[in-house]
């Protein structure tokens, strides 16, 4: 009952979104604001009602009310209650009903904004958001309904897909959604701008900081993605170049140059058509990245979103494609610059460069992810274009960025100048071969490697200089002691030092990537009880298996048990105990590891077969060093996206200090 | 001034061709860098020689890993496969030319550097020098048009040391 009451709302949320895109529509060419707030009003009501929805199928899987075709299929009698809530978005029909109530949540909050200078984009902006949310609603109520019941309810549920049966569940896939379904709202600003043959950056302004929300979010959820794919798949790695990653990829790296390009528009005033080619870009990603996941034209480790949904999505980014690009191609002269670059050698020309390889890196991404489809469309025979592809092609783009990010902050807007480069650069360039210098005493002496850490150590080094360079000139002017100058710095320049940090973040990530990537051993050894083998720096002996008491019930586990010692002193590193779970219902195997070693080297061991009992096993054992500095790495990534994103109350920020100019003047001498 | 002009077109020019050969240059190198570019085992027992021929190859019951992570009874057959050619005396290259040679090249995780399928390499590099190109030119004929005019204020920040900051990176 309550569940219908839901389905109820849900059929009334894509009537309201469809009235709402007609009113907002009818009030601007009848410059009528009584119908445009109309519009706004009913499209701030499509979240509530979505979210009558979810609460509406929530409660259908708290009860186990498995009459519900999609609560039989995600849940059993004995699924906990934790995964009974995950299990909205642990299928197809669900997990676009979740997508739709993110979607209206960034609607809601977006409409409620106060709209003062803005307001003449608002009736686009609705009629935009509520296009798209009615398309999402339309699929879900039509082609992929979770409310859908059976005649004959079964006595109990399938239970949720064993992969899924993680904690990050409950968080990866809200994230990634978020990211995705919040550039809904810059897409909408820019649309509506384009409609209105607007020619300042309005649009850009106003929504820079939900762009923002979208990039951070999407961040999280690749990165908690890698960790679950980590923790849950069983292959030591942390990214596969899957199809599902790559889609989400691609509009993180569109996103990303949109995110810097925006900036060039908004201080000078120039790349105008840039930017909306990006924000077009980047939506459009989006939408293709759902089609593919959702599609299944694309053979992936996500194979349980798969569905015959591609055709609808494919005639829908069409339409959207065709109808934003003649948009944009009969708009392009309102957009003129309104400033020309003077040089190529300053900082608009390294965005520009910037921009220009991420796109680059993207369309790597792309290509490779849909040229099976292609040689199948050709041939019939669907090309695997696997990880190895990838680390040749698109890696070398992202180191070059990874330089780029650190040379940037050294050249001058408008034109820079080669000397202050070159002498800026000497000390991060110093230290770095200092660095490479220790690198190599280590042993770290293939070519590759040490080239790509050079990249990121010079990157690093250069970026915190970077708030060195800041914090002393407070120190020395205003007599501030360094943490205070450091604090003050950051808080009165907080979208610079927010984003130097993520760029730390970056690079820490590359260093850690670089590590795993050249550095990690990977063997796969069978081994007889007691057995010792020794696998780079550590000794494993293998102590036995044995049958436990399995977290869920519809599975059983097996358990190893091994002792792992340094191979030279003997002294002991930790036992682990990997395990496999095995679900005779789903007939599934879910091979879980157990990790062990140091923060900078994790030893990472998997079950990967026994024989007799346990008298003999095989085991799949990876050394992942420096794999940590990829989670740090994000973690940094998402701490300065809050630096750059929080507004710290206006007394810290504001007091323009009375020192003014000319202290700056004397500062830099 | 013209002249002046001139020669920071010609650092751009010089800083943007070092960039692209460097990315070019990491390409090259990444392209005829041996496939097998993960880490050996320090001592490759028979056990690992199958695990890293594994790692290169699909398996087609195993969507979107490689056959050395995929568990499946498909794959422990294939493994056995490659176990016996190898202890009959096969090489590693034979091993492969065997699988490709029956199931075809979709069985290898990366694409043929061959034919048609030279498409995928190429079309990327290409599209990352045209999309660079184009951003040269753009640049070039932005400062060819600008060259006479004078230089306008450079955007300063409101927090006087950053303003600071920017200025140092502008002294010559």
């Amino acid at each position: 009952m309550i569940t219908d009451v839901g389905y109820l709302a849900v059929i009334l949320a894509l009537a309201v979104s469809l009235y709402a895109a007609g009113a907002s529509l009818w009030g601007a060419t009848r410059n009528d604001d009584r119908f445009v707030q109309s519009g706004r009003m009913a499209a701030t009501l499509t979240f509530p009602l979505i979210m009558a929805g979810a609460l509406g199928l929530w409660f259908a899987l708290i009860t186990g009310d498995f009459g519900v075709k999609y609560v039989a299929q995600v849940s059993s009698l004995d699924t906990p209650l934790f995964f009974r809530l995950t299990a909205l978005w642990g299928s197809q029909n669900g997990s676009i009903l979740f997508w739709n109530l993110v979607m209206a949540g960034f609607i809601f909050f977006a409409m409620l904004r106060p709209w003062r200078e803005d307001k003449p984009l608002l009736p686009y902006v609705t009629a935009t958001m509520m296009l798209i949310l009615a398309f999402f609603l339309f699929i879900n109520l039509f082609v992929a309904n979770p409310f859908e019941r059976f005649l004959f309810p079964p006595s109990d549920g399938a239970g949720l897909n064993p992969l899924l049966r993680h904690p990050g569940m409950i968080i990866h896939p809200p994230m990634l959604y978020a990211g995705f379904t919040g550039f809904i709202v810059p897409f909408a600003f820019c649309i509506a701008s384009l409609a209105t043959r607007r020619r300042d950056n309005l649009w850009l302004l106003a929504s820079r900081r939900w762009m923002l929300v979208g990039w951070a979010f999407l961040t999280a959820g690749l990165f908690l993605g890698g960790r679950w794919a980590h923790d849950v798949l069983g292959w030591g790695g942390y990214w596969g170049w899957d199809p599902v990653e790559n889609k989400s990829l691609v509009p993180w790296l569109i996103g990303t140059a949109f995110l810097h390009s925006a900036m060039i528009q908004e201080k000078r005033g120039m790349f105008k058509n840039w930017n909306v080619f990006l924000m077009l870009l980047t939506f459009a990603s989006v939408i293709w990245g759902t089609a593919v996941v959702r599609s299944g034209v694309l053979t992936s480790v996500h194979a349980f979103a798969q569905s015959d949904l591609g055709p609808l999505f494919l005639a829908f980014i069409v339409v959207m494609l065709i109808w934003s690009a003649v948009l944009w191609i009969s708009r392009l002269d309102t957009l003129k610059s309104e400033n020309a670059l003077d040089s190529g050698f300053s900082r608009e020309g390294i965005f520009l460069l910037q921009n220009v390889l991420f796109v680059s890196t993207a369309l790597t991404v792309f290509i490779g992810t849909i040229f099976p489809i292609i040689t199948e469309a050709v041939n019939g025979t669907k090309v695997t274009v696997g990880p190895p592809f990838y680390n040749q092609v698109a890696v070398p783009q992202m180191a070059a960025l990874v330089v780029l990010m650190g040379i940037a902050p050294l050249m001058a807007w408008g034109k820079a100048s080669a000397r202050a480069l070159g002498r800026m650069s000497i000390i991060p360039l110093g230290l770095t071969a200092l660095s490479l210098l220790v690198l190599a005493v280590v042993g770290v002496r293939q070519l590759i490697p040490l080239a790509l850490f050079a990249l990121a150590l010079f990157t690093l080094y250069q970026t915190l200089i970077e708030y060195g360079r800041g914090a002393a000139a407070r120190v020395r002017s205003m007599g501030e002691s360094w943490p205070v100058a450091l604090g003050r710095l950051i808080l009165r320049n907080q979208r610079r030092y927010g984003g130097y940090l993520i760029h730390i973040g970056v690079v820490l990530f590359a260093i850690g990537a670089t590590g795993k990537g050249f550095y990690g051993v990977d063997v796969l050894r069978s081994m007889a009880l007691n057995d010792t083998i020794t696998v780079g720096n550590y000794a494993f002996t293998y102590r036995g298996l044995r049958a436990v008491p399995c977290e869920f019930n519809d599975c059983r586990t097996m358990q190893a048990s091994m002792l792992v010692t340094d191979a030279q002193t003997g002294a002991i590193v930790g036992a682990v105990f990997p395990h496999r779970d095995s679900y005779p219902i789903q007939q599934h195997t879910a091979t879980i590891a157990d990790v062990t070693g140091s923060w900078f080297e994790e030893v990472y061991v998997i079950l990967a077969a026994w024989q007799d009992n346990g008298a003999t096993a095989s085991f799949q054992i990876y050394i992942n060093p420096l794999i940590n500095l990829i989670w740090l790495g994000g973690a940094v990534m998402i701490l300065g996206f809050l630096v750059a994103f929080w507004k710290a109350p206006d007394p810290i920020r504001a007091p323009r200090l009375a020192v003014g100019l000319a202290s700056g003047a004397a500062l830099s001498r | 001034m013209i002249s002046v002009s001139n020669s920071r077109s010609g650092r751009a020019r010089c800083l943007v061709l070092t960039l692209f050969a460097l990315v070019i240059g990491l390409y090259l190198v990444g392209m005829i860098w041996p496939a097998v570019t993960v880490a050996q085992a320090p001592d490759p027992t028979l056990d690992d020689r199958v695990h890293d021929l594994a790692k290169l190859m699909n398996c087609p019951t195993c969507a979107g890993r490689n056959l050395a992570d995929c568990p499946t009874d498909t794959c422990k057959q294939w493994k056995d496969e490659i176990r016996s050619q190898l202890e009959a005396g096969k090489s590693d290259a034979q091993v492969l030319d065997y699988f490709k040679t029956r199931f075809g090249p979709t069985v290898m995780q990366e694409p043929p550097r061959e034919g048609a399928l030279l498409v995928v390499w190429v079309a990327p590099i290409v599209a990352a020098a045209a999309l660079i190109t184009a951003g040269v030119w753009v640049a070039r004929r932005a400062a060819i048009r600008n060259a006479p005019a004078a230089s306008r204020p450079a955007p300063v920040s409101d927090d006087p040391y950053v303003a600071a900051l920017e200025e140092q990176v502008r002294q010559s």
